[in-house]
């Protein structure tokens, strides 16, 4: 009796972690349908796409020119010559860096 | 003793101090300026980090430009992270010099040798100046110095944790077995530790911890940079051999006959 209760108890616990997995699945597949990801936060895109040049204006704000930035696409260096060009996609991701305190 | 030989050549360039500073850990950025300043460093180390809403006040702007700056993989466990992490570093700053770091886990933050020469392989070929944080391993430093590395830098313990040499012998095989630039990095506590380093005739000293988490920071930075000094000033003059039983220094001749 105390077996089948136990059990009982260890079966609910599994399904409601697998619901949780499911809906923490679920919702990354939601927002990479509508967004790109900048610096790990989700960042809307409208239209399908947007320029990198264009992205970084809005993320960064008009003097990126003086913040030694440097961008990386899905793991991808994208040289300053190339954010023009660049066409960036729902489910990119994007990463802004600069240079910061370090030993 | 020429000026000339009291340089350090890194990459084609002189340098006149042979301290390298990090620029991490800091009260202020004033405190940091002034702590560079009396430590009489020419590089300087940073990381590579997010942009985030802070980066708008660029740090870079608060200190002086006179630095050569040598940007770092710090944080970076794998090749694939660290060859992104160079890349970026090369493409933001304009320079092929990366300290290269790739630590094997999170306690005692040890380089792990074998992931850091993957690495080093593949960045030489992008024509990358590498600095390599790498083990006390006089072996392991003879391979990076044969790879093409720019500088092999050692540690002499663990990264913050100023317990200065724990492997003095391995120290002095490296010293002896490569020929290039050898920078000791990490593990410094003291200004005695990094005189210690330099007697041993090493090309220089990187530290960040022991001068930033001092008490008085600026006052340290001083310490630091009379000591790498002083070491290397000692290391070029020749010290004396030891030997095991007392040699007199003043001359018996002469003396009144003993009664």
């Amino acid at each position: 009796m105390f077996l089948r209760k136990k059990l009982k108890v260890i079966i609910f616990f599994l399904h409601t972690d697998l619901i949780y997995e499911n809906i923490v699945y679920f919702n990354i597949i939601e927002m990479s349908k509508k967004n790109c990801f900048v610096n790990g936060a989700p960042f809307a895109i409208k239209n399908c796409s947007i320029h990198l040049e264009d992205l970084i204006k809005i993320a960064v704000g008009t003097k990126k020119n003086k913040l030694a930035l440097a961008v990386a696409v899905n793991n991808q260096l994208v040289q300053k010559s190339m954010w023009k060009k660049k066409v960036i996609k729902e489910g990119d991701i994007i990463e802004i860096v600069q240079p910061f305190f370090g030993g | 003793m020429s000026h000339e030989k009291k340089k350090l050549i890194i990459d084609g360039k002189k340098f006149e101090s042979r301290l390298i500073m990090g620029t991490s850990l800091y009260p202020n950025l004033e405190i940091l300026n002034k702590s560079l300043e009396a430590s009489g460093t020419e590089i300087i180390t940073v990381s590579i980090r997010r942009f985030n809403e802070e980066g708008k006040k660029f740090f870079l702007k608060g200190i002086k430009n006179k630095y050569t700056l040598l940007p770092n993989t710090a944080g970076c466990y794998t090749k694939k992270e660290a060859l992104l992490t160079a890349e970026l570093a090369r493409e933001s700053l304009k320079t092929d010099w990366i300290k290269l770091e790739l630590i094997s886990e999170n306690e005692m933050l040890l380089p792990d040798p074998l992931e850091l020469f993957a690495t080093c392989e593949e960045l030489v070929k992008k024509k990358f100046k590498i600095f390599a944080y790498c083990s006390d391993d006089p072996i392991l430093c003879k391979r990076l110095e044969e790879l093409g590395c720019t500088a092999v830098m050692p540690l002499i313990s663990p990264i913050g944790s100023g317990l200065g040499i724990r492997n003095e012998h391995n120290l002095e095989i490296i010293r002896s077995m490569c020929k290039g630039v050898i920078i000791v990095d990490a593990g410094i506590g003291s200004p005695s530790h990094a005189c210690k380093v330099m007697e041993l005739g090493f090309d220089g000293v990187l530290l960040n911890s022991s001068v930033a988490r001092s008490f008085d920071p600026i006052q340290m930075a001083c310490a630091m940079n009379l000591a790498t000094k002083s070491g290397r000033l000692s290391y070029q003059s020749g010290p004396i051999e030891k030997t095991k039983k007392a040699v007199r220094s003043t001359p018996f001749r002469g003396k009144i006959s003993n009664f």
